[in-house]
């Protein structure tokens, strides 16, 4: 079994009376890692109080089976960390930056130089390396932080919100190095962002949180199994009959704001749907899928935890 | 195969220790520094004065031999400065320990005030690097991300101050001394001015581990760069100001560090003992002084050694307390 990467037991953080983690307890294995949670839940608390750029008010956290209150520097070694802000260095240029970076994490003068320049061919930075930091637009900063979090070879990396700010393209280019991070090189990845889309795209395990508990944690394979699957249908006539047709197979039905028909038929996909509306003769105009399964999970997790609150 | 999974490899070579790391940080603000015009001009400002010191003590030297530069022009000038060569001269030859010990204490005490000036306002050019910019640029977040302590960060800069002054105030000073001596007729220069070097050294280290600890801690009270610079200005030149409104035994005179320091460095060259002997030989000294024997003693350096503490003390509070990185 390997080793679990995040391991903590009522791990804490209060701001005065607020509680920005509540006895979170979690044990994580290596992987790819998605942190999701909407705004203000304490993602970006959980990654800082882990590396202990704030302390935490109570509780225990192994970090690669070390406690992070005994040998915080040594676990930092092992670290990488992308914060979400820009936290550069004026004036600086990107490549001289990299390599104080790597330095700064024990790297000797020249191969920090080196290692600067590969991490920014890994990050897909050309000439703009020898350029003022300063000058660099949102994409490139962001490459930018990325090569310094890895920069020192991590055994795990924390990114925060590393999509902020970019196109598609190149939201898609820095989801496909980080999905690399993990698949190819195998260093795990804690990716932290109020983006489903992203987290689905490359992360096999997620953590859901909101207002400082955590509220699921498992594989993506097995949340993806315990959803409700559903869809919405846009039908030109006969709706009734279908809505019959539907409730009489025993799935939930109900008739959306919009004028839509919401099916939860509890498949994974949509033939059942196709079978009924021929059964019924019934013409759908449209049918819409869940739009993301993640994001089902997310909201089916916020709600529960509303509820029992 | 695309070009990052060709390009990333596992490094698996062992890291450099934690002193190597401190040093790096160090070493980057000094480099900085030096990236600032004005800073670079009075960097050579300072040199500048170390050769034309290390030529004056070479002529004082000189007095020793027969056909001395210093002698001939001070015999054609005439007036005061005639009559203090003359009797330097007979000093030199009848009692030269003394004489070399006494003189290179008044020398060296005059030259250290030039270059604690020097070092004081190089701080001007360096304190916003040292912890407003990280505080500002939020890099202070970087610093904590990787593998060194806030211990190790502070370490870091304060070898910045250090080493910053050590290049404008302890550097110039070795040189400055050993130069001099080399050049001096006799070898025994070295032997009887190396206490006062010691002296030199001793103060030149004291006064920076102070100035380097409250730079910090200034550097750290604002986010903005310039008003760190500004608050440095206001502690450096209003202390001085506020300092003088004090009658010569208030505790109000210990606002300034500049007061302080000096008191200091009057007690460390034993200023006053040296001094009265100086003038004993050579009486005509006491013109050029333009001030009473009296004044040239230190009569508060304990409580200059106390304030300077109680700076140092709130600035590594203020620092400890400034520098996080949320």
């Amino acid at each position: 079994m390997s080793r679990a990467v995040i391991q903590t037991k009522d791990f804490t953080k209060s701001f005065k009376r607020q509680k920005a983690l509540d006895r979170v307890t979690v044990k994580v294995d290596p992987g790819a890692i998605g942190l999701l949670g909407p705004n203000g839940a304490g993602k970006s608390t959980f990654m800082k109080c882990l590396l202990q750029l704030i302390p935490h008010s109570g509780g225990k956290a192994l970090l690669l089976g070390r406690d992070i209150r005994q040998e915080g520097a040594e676990i930092r070694k092992r670290v990488g960390y992308n914060p979400e802000q820009d936290c550069h260095i004026p004036g600086m240029i990107g490549c001289e930056y990299i390599a104080y970076c790597a330095q700064l994490s024990g790297l000797p003068f020249n191969a920090a130089r080196q290692r600067s320049h590969e991490m920014l061919d890994f990050v897909g930075m050309g000439q703009e390396r020898y350029r003022n930091i300063d000058t660099y637009s949102t994409g490139m900063r962001q490459r930018l932080k990325l090569a310094q979090a890895i920069v020192h070879d991590p055994e795990i990396v924390f990114l925060d919100e590393p999509t902020n700010g970019l196109d598609p393209k190149g939201q898609a280019q820095i989801l496909d190095l980080i999905q690399s991070l993990w698949k190819v090189h195998g260093i795990s990845v804690v990716l932290s962002s109020h983006l489903l889309h992203d987290v689905d795209r490359i992360c096999e395990q997620i953590i859901i949180i909101s207002q400082g508990k955590i509220l699921v944690h498992d594989t993506l394979e097995r949340l993806k199994a315990r959803r409700n699957y559903s869809a919405e249908l846009v039908l030109k006539s006969r709706a009734g009959d279908f809505i019959s047709a539907c409730r009489s197979r025993g799935w939930p039905t109900e008739t959306l704001p919009n004028g839509r028909i919401k099916v939860e038929h509890g498949t994974s996909t949509l033939d059942p749907l196709f079978d009924l509306a021929l059964e019924t003769k019934v013409t759908p105009l449209q049918i819409i899928p869940s739009p993301s399964a993640l994001e089902e999970l997310f909201v089916q997790a916020l709600a529960n935890a509303n509820e029992s609150a | 195969m695309s070009l990052h999974n060709i390009s990333y490899q596992h490094w698996d070579k062992a890291h450099e220790g934690i002193w190597y790391r401190r040093r790096v940080i160090a070493l980057h603000g000094i480099r900085n520094f030096f990236n600032n015009w004005w800073a670079k001009q009075l960097v050579i400002g300072v040199w500048v004065i170390a050769l034309a010191a290390t030529a004056l003590l070479f002529l004082i030297g000189q007095l020793l031999t027969t056909d001395n530069l210093l002698f001939t022009f001070t015999e054609q000038v005439g007036g005061i400065m005639q009559s203090v060569v003359h009797k330097l001269k007979d000093w030199l030859t009848s009692d030269m320990g003394n004489a070399v010990q006494t003189t290179h204490s008044v020398f060296f005490y005059h030259l250290s005030n030039i270059f604690r000036f020097f070092s004081m306002a190089s701080v001007i050019f360096l304190i916003p690097r040292l912890i407003a910019q990280d505080l500002s640029s939020k890099a202070i977040v970087i610093y904590a991300s990787k593998a060194i302590s806030r211990f190790d960060y502070f370490l870091g800069k304060f070898g910045t101050v250090f080493g910053l002054l050590a290049i404008l105030w302890i550097g110039p000073l070795l040189f400055v001394w050993f130069m001099g001596n080399l050049l001096a007729p006799e070898w025994t220069f070295f032997w009887y001015s190396s206490s006062v070097l010691a002296t030199s050294l001793a103060f030149a280290l004291t006064a920076s581990t102070v100035i380097g600890i409250i730079s910090l801690g200034i550097s750290s009270l604002s986010t903005k760069p310039g008003a760190a610079v500004g608050i440095w200005i206001m502690f450096w030149l209003m202390g001085n100001a506020v300092s003088t409104m004090g009658h010569s035994d208030s505790w109000i005179r210990h606002v300034s560090i500049s007061y302080n320091l000096e008191q200091l460095s009057r007690y460390f060259f034993n200023l006053g003992r040296h001094f009265e002997e100086l003038t004993s030989m050579i009486p005509s000294i006491l013109r050029i002084w333009g001030r009473d024997i009296q004044s040239a003693h230190a009569t508060h350096e304990v409580r200059s050694l106390i304030a300077l503490g109680v700076m140092a003390l709130i600035a590594g509070l203020l620092l400890n307390y400034r520098a996080k990185p949320e």
